[in-house]
């Protein structure tokens, strides 16, 4: 089972309040589809400059694996107020600590709110179908 | 039960900005009408042309240096040489397509089932996904795709070899809840790829025409699925001009970006 302090996006990223901000990841299951279990088959991690505003379901950077480019989706709208800069250099995180350490942006949001997106059994549940 | 039909675009000796403009106008699903219709599209380009992986620096590749033609694909992986010699395909669909459903690695491997079927088929011995294999074509420090492998490159052996050489280059991109394949099959080899195997090393006269044939049958057979040949549409034509032109721009091809892990 995912965390269930934080929502889903079927496309595979995390939300997370913190405070007044969101903070944004990727799920394992995305990890585990991009990187085939191999860390090093992640290879680059795009994300955006910090102060960029953003609106929901936009794409807000980009992560490549030697398998696949895929877009990584905003899950509220807002501004980026901070990046995971590590990430780009550290892609093993992703691996290792999706749910924390692999955080990759924080938005500080337009509205809170997360009830849009899917609780960690609707998010199972889509992934498992 | 009547098997389910894809779309086939055979466009050859297209522009590299045609090439790259229609692969992203399929990606987008630009006639919602097809949107729900999986496409293979098989091409070749004219005059030849480089095209670098989505995230590779311009300078990283020396081939492009000075090359006439040169665009970035949407796609990942290394930079290609789209030469007379060479097949490209694409495939484009929905994630949810019950031929790309599950896993990346299991769309690779129904698609590399495919072509492999198909370099069999025409007579390349040997053709298999390289696994833990050592690979002679890789070259460090190129750029080039086919001078990378992974695990699940389609390889063939050379005569008197004891291992294999990639011939076959694919990568993806899934945007949008939408899926573009690429691939690339060496017919001939290119000055800029040396090393690589080609079809006609291990199947001398197989013609780039019969390799294409090939992979049709084969993605029917593999696919469960009928291929209707058709055009693109006026909407997809007219898409394909206006998003081809950012292939060449130099803010896309030369743009900037952040450090990249080293493999």
């Amino acid at each position: 089972m995912r965390p269930d302090d934080r929502r889903y996006l079927d496309s595979h990223e995390w939300a997370k309040l913190d405070g007044d901000l969101i903070v944004v990841g990727i799920t394992d299951f995305a990890v585990e589809e991009l990187s085939n279990g191999n860390e090093g088959d992640l290879v680059y991690c795009d994300l955006p400059d910090v102060g960029r505003v953003i609106e929901q379901g936009e794409t807000f950077g980009e992560i490549e694996s030697v398998k696949a480019v895929s877009d990584l989706n905003a899950p509220v709208g807002g501004e980026i107020v901070e990046i995971n800069s590590e990430i780009e250099e550290h892609l093993e995180t992703l691996s290792q600590d999706p749910w924390k350490k692999g955080w990759l942006i924080k938005i500080k949001p337009d509205d809170k709110s997360l009830e849009h997106l899917l609780d960690a059994a609707g998010y199972e549940a889509n992934v498992t179908s | 039960m009547k098997p389910q039909t894809w779309r086939l675009l055979e466009t050859y000796d297209v522009s590299a900005t045609d090439a790259m403009g229609l692969d992203e106008a399929l990606l987008k699903g630009v006639d919602a009408e097809l949107r729900s219709v999986p496409t293979l599209r098989l091409y070749t380009w004219q005059p030849d042309a480089i095209s670098l992986g989505y995230f590779q620096a311009f300078d990283d590749v020396a081939a492009a240096k000075g090359h006439r033609q040169v665009v970035r694909r949407l796609t990942g992986g290394g930079a290609i040489h789209h030469h007379a010699g060479e097949l490209t395909f694409s495939i484009t669909l929905d994630a949810k397509d019950p031929a790309y459903a599950g896993s990346v690695p299991a769309s690779y491997e129904r698609t590399h089932e495919a072509i492999i079927a198909a370099l069999l088929s025409v007579g390349v011995p040997g053709v298999c996904m390289r696994r833990s294999e050592p690979s002679l074509s890789d070259v460090q420090g190129t750029g080039m795709c086919f001078h990378e492998s992974t695990p699940q490159d389609i390889s063939w052996t050379s005569a008197g070899e004891a291992h294999s050489r990639k011939g076959v280059g694919t990568a993806q991109r899934r945007t949008g809840g939408r899926i573009l394949h690429h691939g690339s099959i060496k017919v001939d080899g290119s000055p800029l790829e040396e090393g690589v195997a080609t079809v006609r090393s291990a199947a001398p006269g197989v013609s780039l025409e019969s390799v294409a044939s090939a992979l049709k049958a084969a993605i029917e057979a593999e696919f469960q699925v009928g291929l209707a040949p058709s055009v693109p549409t006026k909407a997809e034509a007219l898409q394909a001009f206006e998003l081809g032109a950012r292939y060449v721009e130099p803010s896309f091809l030369h743009r900037p970006r952040r450090a990249k892990r080293e493999r």
